[in-house]
């Protein structure tokens, strides 16, 4: 009796502290491991976007989490759809609702998660336990590090490569294993599969007209999208997205569906994915975390080869960025003991073990460089010898502001406007230049608005 | 009547053949639905998609059912509830206040009448926030009544029903008062018989709204997946990244059941309830 009493008031003073919100977002000191003693189980909620097989993968590492912790830690996961929906949600939640303690959001939305006050870096519990972050990949970890501070921890991670129809490869003469790495040679190797296209094949080209993809253009060319070096140092206020460039990039693409060597797409990847898979086109640009899908979707009917992220021009001396999302703790409304058990399920999740798991039923990159060196790893990469691109990628991708990413809070309208001039001179044959130009002047007033609003 | 004679044998065909042309076109996406859920993930992807290629398995089935995020069959009871609890409650509170409205007689009945407009007039989006809050504040924060609570009334649903019941001559209340028929009696005998196509045309409006709904849930539930509607599951079945349309399609069929199950059950209801109407 005596016990379930304490549970109650246990409850509502959890209750209490969450309806009045703590400052502690804003001292940034992380509780230390001694908070989780003498408490009763502490249970936290977990917000993700994860579906399917990768959903599955996630409910199986947190079970495990609990069964370590049983007694002391409870993690329930809570689906939130889309990350898109997540961000909706947590918005929502932040205007008086319920936050979670942990809540897994993608790569774009990192700049509004800062900005929201409500989590507390991951850095502060990093410098509190002298956590050691050698062995969580740079160029990954870089992503999430805002003035000089890791916010967030990187959970699953892709990268984007080039995917190609071997078997459409080698009808037109051209080794699989000599992807083009071009804009140039894209178009040449299109031509000689134009020549010799099959009854399936019809198309040497065809990727999705995806913001992601131009970012990443930008980037694999050594350029920052966005001023304070990608936001990165400061608080960026202009995109660039009006670049010589761009402007051949877009040009390029424009040629190509011209002269019937690359299939017309619209900006949702599903129709990419659709085309690669069927057959309809022999080249496409995909992340990473398709590969499985695609393998199976393939189904014998051809093989599939990778190749490096492809560069605008020759001697472009960029990287590609990661995309994914990460998992952030919630500070805003949260004692110190559910800041603590969130960090306790976030460094199991990022662990070297944890992260063998993910990446091998996931297939997204694993965030830990020891992941890599594991033998179950290791043999899941050979059965799969496409990875050794990414991997091979990664590592010859230098870390710096261009190969990070631009961050902004309102990155994913940013996005929205630099597919609306892809399609603007793709689709419906504009001038590449002046479509990006009207793509910049609209991002640019929605950062001025986002920046205005903050104060800033 | 009795001279009436069926229209020519060239005009059957032709109606037949042009109805047969109707079904096939609305039909078609339901069945490549349905069947695309069995055809094996290979097929699938085939341009055009090899849906009747003969390749089918049951395996899309079984792992939507199995999914793990989501559970399908908690989500399922979930969106029942739902969708049944709203029907019940929009139809009767739609069908007492527009019978307020219609027949009683008070100078209130224009201002309430404008009020219940305003309602419609507010987005929903606009109230979403105020709503979640009112709800956790309620103490009703995880449990099921949260999901329909905002819900219950509509002003949607009065504007219908009252606009039905302005077609009942006003004769016939002042003669049924006449009679000594209270406001019950006329309501259940006479106004629910002659508004039945529009109370049929709600109740299958709101039950396709309860049933459909996707965004509500997703704000009022924050600790756990134990509100989670069938949409919300189905969305589970989707991947981030590389798709598996099989697995979607077999989850998408496996919310059609009831909606199918209401429009050919409901079918004789809303067909006698239209002629009906009609004839009145």
């Amino acid at each position: 009796m005596a016990a379930v009493a304490l549970g109650t008031a246990m409850a509502l003073a959890a209750c209490s502290s969450a309806a009045s919100p703590t400052p502690s977002t804003t001292t940034a000191t992380a509780p230390g491991a001694d908070a989780l003693n003498g408490q009763p189980e502490v249970d936290i909620t977990f917000w993700h976007a994860m579906t399917g097989a990768n959903g599955d993968a996630l409910t199986k590492l947190v079970d495990e989490f609990n069964q370590q912790h049983a007694g002391k830690i409870k993690a329930t996961l809570a689906f939130k759809n889309t990350y898109d929906d997540t961000v909706s949600a947590y918005k929502t939640a932040l205007k008086g609702g319920q936050l979670p303690d942990l809540v897994q959001v993608y790569d774009i939305g990192t700049r509004f998660m800062i900005d929201s006050g409500s989590v507390l870096p991951v850095q502060a519990f990093v410098d509190k336990d002298g956590y050691a972050t050698s062995d969580i990949q740079p160029n990954i970890a870089g992503y999430y590090t805002v003035d000089k501070k890791l916010y967030s921890m990187p959970f699953n991670t892709s990268m984007p490569l080039m995917y190609i129809n071997a078997d459409a490869f080698r009808k037109a003469g051209l080794d699989p294993a000599r992807p083009p790495t071009t804009l140039d040679e894209i178009r040449a190797d299109a031509v000689k599969i134009k020549a010799t296209s099959g009854e399936t094949v019809q198309f040497g080209f065809g990727a999705s007209l995806y913001g992601w993809f131009l970012e990443q253009f930008t980037a694999n060319s050594a350029a920052t999208l966005c001023d304070a070096d990608n936001g990165r140092t400061g608080r960026a206020s202009t995109v660039n997205l009006a670049t010589d460039a761009n402007t051949k990039l877009l040009s390029w693409w424009q040629g190509m569906v011209r002269d019937g060597l690359a299939l017309k797409l619209d900006s949702d990847t599903k129709n990419g994915d659709n085309a690669f898979t069927s057959g309809t086109v022999a080249m496409t640009l995909e992340s990473t975390g398709s590969l499985g899908g695609f393998v199976k979707a393939a189904g014998g009917r051809f093989g599939i080869a990778t190749g490096a992220y492809p560069k605008i021009s020759t001697g472009d001396a960029g990287g590609p960025i990661i995309g994914g999302a990460s998992l952030w703790i919630v500070g805003q409304g949260k004692d110190a003991a559910h800041e603590r058990a969130s960090w306790e399920l976030t460094t199991f999740l990022a662990a070297k073990q944890q992260q063998v798991s993910w990446h091998t039923a996931t297939g997204y990159f694993p965030i830990s460089k020891g992941a890599l060196t594991d033998p179950s790893d290791q043999q899941w990469v050979a059965q799969r010898p496409q990875f050794a691109t990414a991997i091979t990628q990664l590592q010859n991708t230098p870390s710096n502001t261009a190969t990070q990413g631009c961050s902004v809070g309102v990155m994913p309208q940013v996005r929205k406007d630099v597919e609306g001039a892809m399609q603007a001179a793709v689709l419906q044959g504009q001038d590449p230049k002046a479509a990006l130009t009207a793509a910049q002047t609209k991002a640019n007033g929605e950062i001025a608005a986002y920046n205005q609003a903050l104060g800033g | 009547m009795a001279t009436a004679t069926g229209p020519s044998r060239p005009t059957t065909v032709a109606t037949y053949v042009w109805l047969a042309v109707a079904a096939v076109v609305l039909l078609f996406p339901v069945l490549l639905t349905v069947v695309g859920g069995f055809t094996q993930a290979s097929a699938l992807v085939h341009r055009p998609p090899g849906v009747f290629s003969g390749r089918y398995t049951v395996e899309s089935y079984v792992h939507a059912w199995q999914q793990e995020v989501v559970p399908l069959l908690p989500a399922f009871v979930n969106s029942l509830f739902v969708g049944l609890v709203i029907m019940a409650a929009q139809v009767l509170t739609s069908l007492l206040a527009a019978y307020a409205l219609v027949f009683v007689r008070t100078p209130l009945r224009g201002p309430a009448f404008g009020l219940v407009l305003a309602t419609i007039m507010v987005p929903y989006e606009a109230i979403v926030v105020p709503n979640a809050l009112f709800v956790r504040s309620a103490g009703l924060g995880d449990s099921r009544w949260s999901l329909v609570l905002p819900f219950l009334a509509t002003g949607f649903g009065i504007f219908l029903v009252r606009q039905g019941m302005r077609q009942v001559p006003v004769e016939l209340h002042q003669a049924a008062q006449l009679d000594g028929c209270g406001h019950l009696r006329f309501l259940i005998s006479i106004v629910v018989p002659a508004v039945r196509p529009t109370l049929t045309a709600l109740a299958v409006y709101s039950f396709l709204q309860g049933w459909n709904m996707y965004f509500w849930p997703l704000i009022v539930s924050s600790t756990n997946n134990s509100l989670n509607t069938l949409q919300t599951a189905v969305f589970a079945l989707q991947s981030n990244e590389g798709t598996q349309p099989g697995l979607l399609l077999a989850g998408i069929t496996i919310t059609l059941v009831p909606t199918a199950l209401l429009v050919v059950l409901g079918q004789r209801w809303l067909v006698r309830g239209f002629t009906a109407g009609a004839v009145k």
